[in-house]
Parts: structure tokens; sequence; C-alpha cells
């Protein structure tokens, strides 16, 4: 009996001693991996979704949006919320004065749109020796979002580190900077592959880039380096491309029924689907709707009330300027102004009402005479059912076709041929309501007559600081703001310095 | 065959022995004053004739000379060398020998006598426990030992407390390796107290160094009772309390608080006519009781003791909103099936609910509203005076109004904005989380006699535990922040199973006085976690009917938890040698292989060496005749943790889902890798050598200990990569290994105890030890750089960092050289003198690991009454408060804040003005001493003189009353000093705890 035990214990123990590699070897399960994963053209498609996704949540991340983050330097609009410590490092931003190496927000972007570029680089790495069938529709679109972001990047921190590859060990996290020409010479490449190999608009899913979208994209970074010439023919590609154009009227460039519309050449969507609730939202996560709205409502606590146009209470953020609103005045300009904001006067008009008693210390934050309804928290653009504040599905436009008109006036303008930039300028002021400018405005008037459209028709859109900045009219423009010319680059995260082992405090941007 | 042949040979020598030698039959009665003992030896002194006593006590020993010695020896009584002096009868009554050094404490995978360990080790047996009226196993450590920290994490019921051996040493996980008779679990929280027999803490590497990885944070080894030999005995227990909260915390109240916001520029804020004491408001006392009972006994060869236990606890915020239920049973059998084979079953089943309320949130959770919300609102409103602005903001929302039991409304915050919620309503009447749990644990041996001195056990340990988790939110509407507009719910069951199989040998041999024990063996085990269910969504207001979690409604969201898989295969050795019981030596080696590990460093080898020098034993010792003992011992030892890791850290995977949802955009599902491989992952080691020095002096009534450590913790693994990753690599690095972590103290335990002439015994015990907690390298991040830790709202360089050359995750902020007197600013100290103060001016503005640590405690015996005093504290570290809001300008704060502050120009004040006070919130201001010391109980009680108890047919009656946690002598200013964050990098970050309750408890135990 004992020698049956003993003998039975120790073929046991040789038994598990023998298969002890296969019983501590243990993958990790519903996971693929890379060496394998790219080897199917199905899966190359999932990646770029991949890419789309992160783009998604970079512009709407709450508290964080790049969206939000790109738009508060400029003078269209103030910060406001709740009081004016909310979120103060969305409110430094917009107040130029104290805007600190460790802002969250700004680190935020930083990171997502370089996580945007790792995931391309993945893609372009892993696929470029391949014979997939996808695999250069794949490239051309991987290397138009990283295109994208690395414009978005170098528009806000100038020289910045230029990462191609996948690092393949922790000594490769470190990254020297690279000059803003670098940068441009990039983007100018992988737009140059994109445009040959993207498809035509409506040969593809209505959310992705096409060829239009590339070849706007290359005109507006050519303005932004001033070769106007250069950029012309692209922008000429793509008015004369019949899948582009404006929308009939102002409003309906915000409505529901627009949404990947003929005047989107790039915009990113939101559902509903996910059914959020004060449970289950992802606070500084992937929520699929866009939560950034809900910030942006108007504040609800008894201050604004906008039912009456439609609109739901949100966190009062993203307020509009005086200055926007006078401009719309000044310029006559009505259908658009109402497809932009809402004086309180009209608002009281409508059936709604304003309480600034209501308010912390009876004023309401950065509130100037006005609400903003562009981008707004429409009723109807969100879930009918369940917590309607968390389940906006209002896309980003986050490139549209009027805008590209205005760059190629703008191009036209400088490389001497005003005609043609009339003719630009005119269709979007017709699109607005108002009439063509004075067939002989020209010179510095008609730059001016450009400069004050793009204020317009570009308002909240986040375009506007980052213009007056390589116009050189920041420091006119946003005089007696607490502008001063370090805040025309934003300062590279602390973080970023910290642990790229390139990089010292010598590398920040000047000022900061 | 060999063996029978010894027997025939020992029993004709035994028969030949006793033949010669003429004798008579002794008998008697063993006892120890208060019942018989059965199983005691009796042996004729210098012969081998002897006996054991029966389950009466009684004994008969033949051939007995009326000039013989004999001697009466039983585990944890002093031997007993009596002569025979013709007597034909001899009763005795041995004495128990709390002072034994022959006391056996348990070590891993085996047993050691106290006198011959090398290692640091420090016991605890049940009758410490016994008197204890604590309700969790874990603060029963509090304070008795040195080296050993015990906190809570929250003081709600059936929250668990966190146990520390020798400071943190790692930067994740940082809890010792709890054994439960021989197998390892995740956590003693299904424990009775009642139940265990001793408990051994293994605090020096070379001690834990054969649990090889996981000893790292030291061992915990518990060991539950048996049943002593005799008729079964049943012993009952019960406990009743009454708890409270006793902080003299204060915050300002309605005037001081209208004054302050004047003065800080809102002048809205205006005295209303409330004024209430949130503090006061939101505790409430509470009930506590608990039952035990248990059956007992053993045959010559079978033992057995079999528990049942009840515990109900409710919370002093939201009463049984908060409460923690808890029934446990356990069974553990014993029994020698052949001379060869002993079989043993211990199990035990436990079932508890536990609920709790929102806390450890810096933004949202009662205790920090309850902190932050003005004092200006009322806990409810009188009848027919809810503000018309409340009822609207109901109405617009569709959300009924929070109300109290008697439908009476609660108050509504008056001016604070933002996430403020009035925190009554918040306990009781919003969200509650309900953790039901199951766990069952295991462990069953065969130990086989093989030959004599060598035995082999097989020992399986299984361990299986269920949680359900369901959190439910009611609709509220408070502010815009602050809203739930349906009911809400969320559901989480996880399961986890454990087995763990040990197969060792251990063979012990003497020559002459050279005394060897060999222990090898092997083990595996496996590990597996899974989420079954985790589930979200809610039900709108008019369409509510439950929180069914079956409900569509329920399922709007699924989570889909990928299961972390965790194997592991040891094997171990040890060698423990003496000579005589003077030179004490003792090495062993672990090898453990993990699949937490990259394939080409699975493997970690663990060694430890220690040794020891009785000096009393050597010859010439004798004449120094006031010290009884003295060893010298050294260890140095390695161990491993592998607690932080996700495992496969060397790859970099794809995947198609995060956070348990899949990437979608458009309903397309999208990809990503998970993060950067990191294929130089290496385990982490903590290195320790430990000094030390046992003393025992006049007559064993002194002991004293000594030990000096220092443990080095090398490549400490850190599992966020982010931590090390730029922004623009753009993924993160998976875990990787983040640097040193140095840990030196000294420990003291000196205990007394003496009985008077006349009946007064007592004993005096305390213990101090000394900590100092020191990063001494940095991978990866550029020199001079840190790592960010902890985060605080609106401040985004955080409130704790990782920097070499100071403590593990130190405080980080601005330091102050006191209050500008022409403005009320706070002075901020330009700390790189670079003429301007931003955020590169942070620095260290505190530590949270303590200096010093101590306790102790005094008990006393006069007759049938006893007392019992025991206390608990430390010196030297820092809490940093972190539950104050820069975006809400309208919160209340605690009064110091308003007494000290800066009131006008001229004004040399330690607080800002109210206007600055915001920016007070990440600086030094906001750091205080966490230095206390509690008394954490004192007890009296009453036994049943014997008598009496016999007429009554018990055994034993004990009567007692305790106050648990009443007196707290501290200068921290908040809620509770003893109460603290344990995450790994926000030690002492105060967001708002539940604190500790004061409990006033009664209790009875009964023993037939």
């Amino acid at each position: 009996m004992k020698k049956i035990f003993l003998s039975l214990i120790v073929i046991s123990l040789l038994g598990i001693y023998a298969c002890s590699e296969d019983f501590t070897t243990n993958p990790r399960p519903d996971v693929q991996d890379l060496e394998t994963f790219f080897q199917k053209e199905e899966n190359v498609e999932s990646a770029i979704i991949g890419i789309y996704d992160l783009m998604q949540y970079n512009y709407s991340r709450d508290w964080h949006s790049a969206f939000f983050v790109k738009l508060l330097p400029g003078d269209d609009a103030n910060c406001a919320g709740g009081n004016a410590g909310d979120q103060s490092q969305l409110q430094d931003i917009d107040d130029y004065v104290s805007v600190s190496t460790s802002n969250a927000s700004i680190a935020s972007v930083w990171d997502l749109f370089y996580r945007t570029i790792a995931l391309s680089n993945l893609v372009i790495t892993n696929i470029e020796g391949s014979s997939l069938a996808n695999k250069d529709s794949a490239i051309a679109e991987a290397k138009f979002l990283r295109a994208w972001c690395y414009f978005e990047l170098t528009t806000m921190f100038g020289d910045v580190p230029l990462r191609l590859t996948v690092p393949k060990t922790t000594e490769d996290f470190g990254l020297m900077k690279s000059s803003r020409a670098a940068i441009y010479a990039q983007i100018e490449d992988d737009l140059t592959v994109a445009i040959s190999n993207l498809p035509q608009t409506g040969a593809t899913e209505n959310f992705r880039v096409t060829v239009g979208t590339a070849q706007a994209l290359m005109g507006k970074v050519l303005v932004f380096q001033e070769k106007y010439t250069a950029a012309i023919p692209f922008f000429e590609s793509v008015i004369s491309n019949p899948s582009h154009d404006l929308e009939a009227t102002s409003a309906d460039v915000w409505s529901v029924g627009s949404e990947f519309g003929v005047e989107s050449l790039f915009e990113l969507g939101y559902v509903s689907t996910t059914a959020r609730d004060w449970g289950n939202v992802a606070w500084g996560g992937r929520n699929e709707s866009n939560l950034h709205i809900q910030l942006m409502g108007p504040r609800g606590d008894g201050i604004f009330d906008v039912a009456a146009i439609g609109l739901l209470n949100g966190w009062g953020f993203n307020l509009p300027t005086s200055k926007l609103t006078n401009a719309f005045i000044a310029s006559g300009d009505i259908d658009r102004k109402n497809a932009t904001l809402m004086s309180e006067a009209d608002l009281i008009t409508a059936g709604g009402g304003v309480d600034q008693s209501a308010a912390p210390g009876g004023v309401v934050w950065d509130y100037e005479g006005a609400i903003r309804v562009k981008y707004s928290t429409r009723s109807e653009d969100t879930s009918t059912g369940g917590v309607r504040e968390l389940n906006y599905t209002t896309n980003f436009r986050v490139f549209r076709y009027a805008e590209m008109l205005l760059l190629a006036a703008e191009a036209y303008h400088k490389a001497g041929n005003d005609g043609l930039a009339r003719t630009q300028l005119d269709k979007v002021r017709v699109r607005a309501g108002l009439t063509a400018v004075n067939a002989s405005l020209s010179g510095t008037d008609l730059f001016d007559a450009i400069v004050n459209e793009k204020f317009l028709e570009l308002a909240h859109e986040g375009q506007r600081f980052w213009d007056l900045v390589r116009w050189g009219r920041a420091s006119t423009e946003l005089a007696g703001t607490g502008y001063s010319s370090k805040n025309d680059l934003f300062p590279i995260p602390i973080t970023e310095i910290d642990k790229n082992s390139e990089l010292t405090v010598a590398d920040q941007n000047p000022g900061y | 065959m060999k063996n029978s042949f010894l027997q025939k040979l020992l029993f004709i020598t035994a028969f030949l022995l006793c033949s010669f030698s003429y004798g008579q039959n002794l008998k008697g009665i063993v006892s120890d004053g208060s019942g018989e003992l059965p199983g005691v030896n009796i042996i004729v002194k210098g012969t081998t004739n002897g006996t054991t006593t029966r389950l009466d006590g009684s004994y008969v020993l033949t051939n007995v000379k009326p000039t013989d010695i004999i001697v009466f020896s039983y585990v944890g009584y002093k031997t007993l060398e009596i002569g025979v002096e013709g007597r034909v009868v001899l009763d005795v009554i041995l004495q128990e020998d709390t002072n034994s050094l022959d006391e056996v404490v348990v070590v891993g995978y085996g047993a050691k006598r106290k006198s011959l360990v090398t290692g640091a080790i420090s016991s605890i047996d049940s009758k410490q426990i016994k008197s204890s009226s604590n309700q969790r196993v874990e603060q029963i450590l509090q304070g008795r030992t040195s080296g050993v920290t015990v906190s809570s994490s929250s003081g709600s019921p059936g929250s668990g407390a966190k146990i520390r051996i020798r400071g943190a040493g790692s930067s994740g996980n940082s809890n010792p390796l709890y054994i439960v008779d021989g197998m390892k679990t995740s956590s003693i929280s299904s424990i009775a107290p009642s139940d265990i027999a001793n408990m051994e803490i293994l605090k020096d590497a070379a001690s834990a160094a054969i649990y090889g990885t996981e000893g790292a944070n030291g061992v915990v080894i518990i060991t539950t009772k048996k049943g002593s030999v005799g008729e079964m005995k049943i012993g009952f227990n019960s406990q009743f309390g009454l708890q409270f909260v006793n902080s003299k915390m204060n915050l300002m109240d309605a005037s001081q608080f209208v004054t302050y916001m004047t003065e800080a520029g809102q002048a809205g804020v205006v005295d209303n006519g409330f004024n209430t004491d949130w503090i006061k408001e939101t505790f409430s006392p509470a009930s506590m009781m608990r039952y035990d009972l248990n059956l007992s006994g053993a045959t010559e060869k079978t033992s057995y003791y079999t528990s049942l236990s009840h515990l109900k606890q409710n919370g002093v915020v939201g009463d049984d909103n908060s409460s923690f239920r808890r029934v446990s049973f356990r069974m553990n059998l014993k029994t020698e099936i052949t001379k060869w084979l002993e079989v043993g079953v211990n199990a035990t089943y436990s079932g508890s609910t536990k609920n709790g309320i929102q806390e450890n949130s810096d933004t949202r959770g009662v205790i920090q509203n309850m902190l932050i919300i003005d004092p200006l609102t009322p806990v409810t409103y009188q009848e027919g005076q809810v503000p018309q602005s409340v009822i609207d903001r109901g109405t617009a929302n569709n959300v009924p109004l929070l109300r109290d039991a008697n439908g009476n409304v609660y108050g509504y915050p008056s001016y604070s904005t933002g996430e403020v919620i009035n925190p009554v309503a918040y306990a009781n009447g919003i969200n509650n989380t309900a953790v039901n749990a199951r766990q069952n644990l295991l462990s069953a041996y065969l130990k086989f006699n093989i030959i004599d001195g060598f035995t082999f056990t097989s020992r399986f340990g299984f361990e299986k535990g269920h949680w359900n988790t369901r959190n439910m939110v009611n609709p509220y509407y408070v502010s815009s922040e602050a809203a739930n507009t349906s009911y809400t719910g969320s559901q989480t069951i996880f399961e986890s199973k454990k087995w763990l199989w040990e197969n060792f040998a251990t063979y012990k041999k003497s020559f002459n006085e050279h005394n060897f024990t060999l222990l090898a063996g092997y083990s595996a085990e496996n590990t597996r976690g899974k989420t079954l269910i985790s589930r979200s969504g809610s039900a709108a207001i008019n369409s509510f009917s439950g929180f069914d979690f079956d409900l569509p409604e329920f399922n709007q969201q699924i989570n889909t938890i990928i299961p972390r898989p965790d194997n592991m295969v040891s094997m171990f050795a040890r060698l423990s040698y003496d000579f005589s019981d003077k030179y004490l030596f003792e090495a062993s080696l672990r090898q453990d292989t993990s699949d937490k590990f990259p394939t080409a460093n699975k493997t970690g080898v663990f060694p430890s060496f220690s040794a020891g020098w009785v000096l009393s034993k050597e010859d010439n010792w004798k004449d120094i005749a006031k010290i009884n003992y003295l060893k010298f011992r050294a260890s140095w030892g390695q161990n491993g943790s592998r607690s932080n890791l996700n495992g496969n850290s060397d790859k970099t995977f794809i995947v198609q889902n995060i956070g348990g949802l899949p990437i979608d955009y458009l309903g397309n599902i999208g990809a990503q890798i998970t993060g950067y491989a990191n294929p130089n992952l290496v385990w982490e080691t903590s290195e320790q050598i430990d000094l030390g020095v046992d003393l025992r002096a006049y007559n064993n009534k002194l002991n004293f200990s000594f030990d000096y450590f220092k443990k080095t913790t090398r490549d400490a693994i850190v599992s966020n990569g982010a931590l090390i990753t730029p922004g623009s690599a753009g993924f993160v690095s998976n875990e990787f290994n983040a640097g040193t972590i140095e840990n030196t103290g000294f420990e003291f335990e000196i205990g007394y105890k003496d009985e008077t002439e006349s009946g007064l015994s007592y004993a005096i015990n305390a213990n101090l030890s000394t900590l100092k907690n020191t990063v001494t390298e940095i991978l990866y991040v550029p020199e001079g750089t840190s790592l960010t830790g902890a985060g605080a709202p609106q401040n985004s360089d955080g409130v704790t960092r990782l920097s070499q050359g100071l403590p593990s995750w130190y405080f980080y902020g601005y330091k102050t050289a006191g209050i500008n007197p022409a403005t009320g600013e706070i002075n901020f100290v330009d700390t790189n003198g670079d003429n301007t103060i931003d955020s590169s001016d942070k620095t260290m503005i505190g530590s949270p690991h303590p200096d010093v640590l101590f306790g102790g405690n005094i008990n006393l015996r006069y007759k049938a009454f006893d007392f019992n005093l025991q206390f608990q504290g430390s010196i030297g570290n820092d809490i940093m408060s972190t539950y104050h809001q820069p975006s809400r300008p309208i919160t209340n704060k605690p009064l110091h804040f308003y007494t000290e502050r800066w009131k006008s120009a001229g004004d040399n004040a330690s607080f800002p003005g109210a206007a600055n006070v915001i920016s007070s919130y990440d600086t030094d201001l906001m750091v205080e001493s966490g230095s206390f010391m509690r008394i954490k109980q004192i007890q009296f009680g009453y036994t049943l003189p014997t008598n009496i108890a016999k007429k009554m047919n018990v055994g034993n009656l004990r009567l007692y009353v305790s106050l648990d946690d009443y007196f707290t002598f501290t200068g921290y200013k908040g809620l509770d000093p003893e109460v603290g964050n344990f995450g790994f990098n926000s030690i002492g970050v105060d967001r708002g705890f539940y604190p500790t309750a004061a409990k006033t408890v009664f209790g009875l135990s009964i023993d037939f």
C-alpha cells in the first residue's frame, strides 16, 4: 500500500516537472499577435478603423478635446463654464497668461495626436513590404491621417519630434525635435502618396478621406508655408471635382441631414448606439457619442432657459465673444449669424431666458451677451431616450469645403490673381445670404475681406487664432487680452520633456 | 522489515529492564488547575518507562520505585519533575508556560522550536486573540509586533485593513503573502478571528525566502485550531457593540463661512439662518454584533474542530447602507489512518454581504462632500420650505426630489456648486454598492511517516471566490454636474479559482549533538480569475421596476473582460543545522518559474542564509545568572515579487477591444496595439539583511528582541508604462523595472511579566520600529526627472512623485514661506532660483512614511478580574489633503483655514486670505503631520470562579466590556490620522475617508 502511494507520487511529480514548461506558458487570450495580424486584408482595414477611432476620441475627449483646445486662444470664443476656476487648464489657454507646461489638456492633445501617428506608423511599417490587395489604399489612408496629425501638431507646437517608425524597446522612446520645415516636408510627402492612391468620393464609405480631402489639405499646408502658387493647382482640382460643393444655406451645414454631406472634406462621426448613462459614461475615455457637445451646451442650474430653441442645457463652455457678435452685425450677416450664435434678446424673443443671478457670484462667467448655437446641444442631435446629455451624435466637420474656398481665395490673392480670389470668396458670401464683394475690391482690402469672412464663416471651428498668428495679426487683434508672442505656440508638455531622453528644458518653446 | 526488527529489539530491552527493576504502580490525575489534561507525557526519569494521561487526565504508571523521579511534560506547560517519595497516588497540577522557548513556531513548510529560530519571526497565539474584541484578523495584528503596520483604507464595515511588513518595498502591491493552514490565499478577510490557533509573521528575507517570488513583502502564516484530546468541548462567544465617530475635526460654521466667503469676494453668500454641522449630521451611532460557536475534541487518533461564526456591523455613515454581514463555517479534521499515514482536511466557507457608500474620491464622495458642502444648507427642509429653485430643478429634468425615510426633502446645496451633494442624502438615498461574496478555502494533506525522522507530505489546496457587485444609483438632480436622470445600475460577477499542490519531504537526523533537518519539495499552482458578467445600463424613471439586472435596461453595455492566467511551478529546499541548540545555521533555496515573465527571464532563484549563536548555552554562561537566554542571529536572503504583473510583457499584441468594449468607429471594428513590448523585464528582487538579538532574563520574566534590517528592492516593477513613455511614442510601454527602493530600520520588542504574591499577574509589552524609505535609483527617465503618482483635482503635476534620493511617492507641491502681510497672498518659495514661480518650483513638501511606529499592551489579572490595554501609533508621517476643489470657490474648509487666515494688511498669518485660498491647494499648507497615538483597546473582564462555574455546568465563563479606538492623541486636524490611502502611489493622500469608529463592546464567552 505504502509503496503504491509513493510510486504514484513520484510519477505525478515527474509528470508535472515534464510539462512545467507548457504549464508556465500562457498566451494572453483574446488578443492577436502583431507578427501575423497584418497578413490579412480585413485586419489591415480594422487597423485603419482604429486610426479613425483615435481621431474621433482625440477631438471629443471630455475636458481635453483637440477641437476645443485648438479653438480656445481665438478671439471668437471664450472658455466660459461654471465659473472662472472651472477646468482651469482650459481657462488658462483662453486667458493666455498662465499656460503651464503641465497643462493637462495640451498634454492630452499632444499624446493623442502622437498615438494616432503611432498607429498609422504601425500600419505603414507592417504592410509596406506586403502584397495585399488593399496595400496601396491602406497606406494612402494611413499617410493622410499621419499628415493631418503632424500638421495639427506643428501648427500648435512648432518644431516637434518626427516619429515615423514603431519603437522596438524603451531605448527608442527618446527622439529629438525636427524643424517645422522638416515636418512640412514629411507632410507633403505623405500627402503626395495619399493623393495618388486614395479613392474618389463616392467610391468608398462616406466617413473616409478621399483624394479631394488630401488635395485640399495639401493646398492648406502649402498656404501655411506661403507657397501660394504651388497650392493653387490642388485647390483647383477640388473645386473642379463635382463631388465637393457648399451646402445650400449656412444652417444646412450644421443640420443632422447634412452629416457627411457634400461640404464635408473631412468629418468625424459620433453615434448614440452605446447608450451612455451617468453610471457607464467613460470619463476621459471613448464614448462613441460626442461628450464634448454636453460640455459646450448653455449652462443649466437655472441660468439659461434654452428649451424653446430646441437646445438642452450643458456645462456652459465655449461662449461667443461680443467681438464675434459685433462682427456679424457689422457685416449685415443675418442667416449665418443665426446659424452660429444667438443674442440674449433673440433668445428671450424666442421664448427662452437668461437668469444671471442663478450663477455663482451673480454673473455668468465669460458671458458676453450671446450663446453659441453652432455645435450646440440640439435635442434632435441626441438619443430620444436614456440620458440625452451623454449621447450627442453631433459630428465634427473638421475640414469644410467653405474653408478650402477661403484658403483658395487667399492663395489666389497672394499669387496676384484677385479676380479668382473674389470668385472663391463670393461663393462663401452668397451662400451666407450676403452679396458678392465689389468687383474692384483688391489688395489689402480684399485680404481684409477674406480675413473677416473667415472669422465669420469658421467661427468656433478652431481656425481663427492660428490664422492670426501666421498672418502676423495676433498682436493687434488680441491686444489687451493677455496675449503675448509666446502664445503663438503651445508649450511642449513637460511630461514629454521629462520622459523623452533626447529633450531637455532647453527644447521648450520660447517663453515657457 | 528493519522497522519491526527494531521494534522487537526495543520491546525486549524494555521488558528486560522492567523485570530487573522491581516496582509498584503509581496513579493519579494531571490537571492545570482549571481542568484535567489528557495526553500528558509521563516518564520515569532516566528510563524509557512511561505513559500518557487518558481523556479524564488519569494515569497509571507501572514499575515505579519509591525513589524514582517522575517527569510530567506537556506542550505549553512547564515540565514538572517530582519525586515519588513512596507515594502510590500522585496528583499534579502543571503550570502553563507562556515564556517557553520550547514553544513551537510555524515556519514555511514546517515548524521549529523558538529557541532555534535564526530569522525575525513574531508570533501571536490564540490567547492574545481571545481577549481581542476585533472583528477581523488584520486588526488583531495592530500594534502587537514591531515592524508591522496595519492600517485601513477605510473605516467602513467590512473594509479590509492593509498589512505592511517593514514598509512598502514595492512600487505596486506591497501586501504580504498569506498562508492559511499551508494554503496561499489572496485575502484573510473571510477568516473568523476566533478560529485562529496562532499567527506567525515572517519579517526577514531568510525566513520568507522559502516562499520565493511572493515573500518579498513578508509572510503571515495562520494556523487554525485543532481539537485537543478529550471530550467534546463547546465554546460560545458573543459580542455586542455600539460604534460612533469620535473625531475632533471642525469645519467652519455658518457665520464663519459667510465671513470667509465675503472676504473671498463671494458677496452672494449671506446668512440664511441655517447652520449645519455636517460632520455631526453625517455620522450617527451604529450597532454591531458577533456570535461564534465552536465544537472540538479528539481521540488519540482523530481530532476535529468545527465552528460557526456570524458577524453583523452597521456603518456610522448611512447605517445599514454601509454595513457588513458575514457568516463563516469551518471544519478541521485530522486523523492517523495507520502508523505511517496521517490525513488532514481544513475547510472553510464564508458568505458575506457588504454595502458601501462612495468614498476615497476627490470630487465625488460622501465624506469629501461632507467636508466641503456649505453649512448654510439644511439637512432637510421643513414642510413647505423647499425653495422654488430646487423644485424647478427637479421638474425641469423630470427627476423626483431627494427625500429621507420620513418623506422630508433633503437640503440641496444653498451655495456650493458643481459636484457637491448633501452628504446625508448621498449616504442614504442616492447610491449603494452591494457586494455579495462567497469564499471557500480547502486544504487537505497526506503525511507519510516513512522511516523514523523521514516524512513526506503531499498537500493540496483549493480556493474559490465568487463576488457579485451591484452598484445602484437612484435618480437625482442637484446640479448639472451632480445629476443622474434615470435609475442607473451596473453589475459585475467575478470568480476566481486557485489550486496549489505542494509535495515535500522532511528528514530529521541527529549525530551526537549535531542536529540536521533537511526539507526538499516541489509545488505547482494555478490561478484563474474570470469576470463572468459585467453589465450596466439605466432605466427611465417612469418605467423603472426595480434593480433587476436581467432586464434589458441594465444590459445596455456588456463588457468582455479578458482573463489573466497565472501559473507557477517551484522547487525549494532548506537545510537547518544546529550543534547542541547552541550554534544554529540555516540555508534555503527556492526556484520559481512563472508565466508572468518574459520567456528568457521566466525563472527566478532566491537563496537565503542565516545563522545564530545561543550564547547562553555556552558552558561558562551559568555565572551570569540573571540572563537566562541570549541569542545573536544574522540572516541574508532574497525574495521576488510578481503580483504587479499582467504577464506577456515581452509582447506587443493587437487588440480589438479596450476596457471590455470593442474599438468601434461608426459600426466598424477597429484595432490597435496594447502597449510596447518590454523584452527586458526582469524579476523584482528584494534583498534583506537582518541582524538580531533575543534575550530573556530574570527567570524569563523579561524578554527583549532587537533587529536591524536593510531591505533593498531592486528592479521594482511598475505596471503603468505611461510613467516612462513620452507622449510622442504614441502608445505606452508594458510593465517596466523602475528602480531601487531601500527600507532600513531598527525594531525593538520588550516585555515583562510576573505575578505578585497577592495573586496579581501582570504583563507589559511594548514595541517600536523605525523606518527609513529612500528611492536610491530610477531607471529609464532622464536624470533629475521624476515619476508622477497620485493626482488631485485640476492639478496636472500630481501630488506624489518618485525621485532619486527621496522617499518613495513623497508629496509634491509648492513650498511656502508664510503669508505676505500686505496682500494675504502666499509667499511661494522660488526653489530653483529663476525668479519666477511656476510648476518647476514644485518640490518635496512631505513624506507619507513614518519614522517611528510603536505599539504595546498592558495586561493585568487579579483573581477573577482582568484588564487589557493596547495602543498603537506612528511618528513622522505626513498626510496631504486633496479634497479641496480649485474649480469650486464656494466650499467649506477645516476651521483652521478660518482662524489662522490673513484678514487685513499687516497680519502675520499662517493661512492665506480667503481670496487667495485656492492657490494653497497644491502647497505645503495642505500637508500636516500624521503622527498619532491611539488606544486601540481598553478591556475589563470578569471570569466566573471555577467552583461557581462548575455548579452552573460551564467550564469557563468570562464577561467583558471593551472600549475600542476610543482615545486618540494627535495634532492632525483631519478626521482620522489612522485611516489612509493605500494605493502604492497615494499613501497618505486624504481624499475624504470613512473614519475609524470608536466602539463600546460588551462580550461574553463560555466554554462547556
